[in-house]
């Protein structure tokens, strides 16, 4: 196990923060834990990428970047006045 | 170890508290406007420190590109996001986003 797994590693308790807080809190609440539980996911595959030396695995953490930003101004487009 | 390796290591540890750190704000704090004001840095400070570091690490290759290019959609579209966030929390508490009637805001 190198550093970067080990800091893969140690982020994941940020998902548990996110996840109480999708759980208990209210809906923009969860919109906001949503946004952050999506740039650490994207930062999560990328340093899995990093420590397992697998370059094209950076691709799924571009996408992840990408569509969980799309996705939070989609939700908050919607949850504006729609929902 | 080289010093390319030491930094590499200081950026990672300082990408993953900064993350952390944000993590435990968004939990502890009340309101949505105070939970954004955490959403703000991880997707700005933690991104950069992170990608620096890879690159510290690999150098100008693929892996590094495709880290900086992580790291700038998250510093460019994160902060409309959160931005976009706010604004849809304003909206359904008052109807729409404009100030009150008893809100000072100063005009730029």
């Amino acid at each position: 196990m190198n550093a970067w797994l080990i800091a893969a590693l140690a982020l994941l308790p940020g998902f548990v923060a996110c996840g109480v807080v999708l759980w208990r809190a209210t809906v923009l609440d969860a919109l906001a834990a949503l946004n952050l539980a999506g740039i650490l996911a994207a930062l999560e595959l990328a340093l899995l990428a990093e420590g397992l030396h697998r370059s094209p695995f950076y691709d799924l953490a571009l996408v992840m970047a990408l569509l969980a930003c799309v996705g939070g101004l989609v939700f908050a487009r919607f949850l504006e006045r729609w929902i | 170890m080289t010093w390319q390796m030491v930094l590499a290591a200081i950026l990672l540890a300082l990408g993953v508290g900064i993350e952390l750190l944000c993590c435990l704000g968004l939990l502890v704090m009340d309101t949505v406007f105070d939970r954004l004001h955490y959403v703000g840095p991880a997707a700005a400070l933690g991104p950069i420190a992170i990608a620096g570091a890879v690159l510290l690490e690999e150098g100008i290759s693929t892996a590094g590109l495709k880290a900086i290019l992580i790291a700038v959609v998250l510093v460019g579209i994160g902060p409309v996001v959160t931005h976009a966030t706010a604004r849809a929390a304003r909206v359904r508490r008052f109807g729409h986003w404009q100030p009150q009637p008893d809100e000072h805001v100063e005009e730029g």
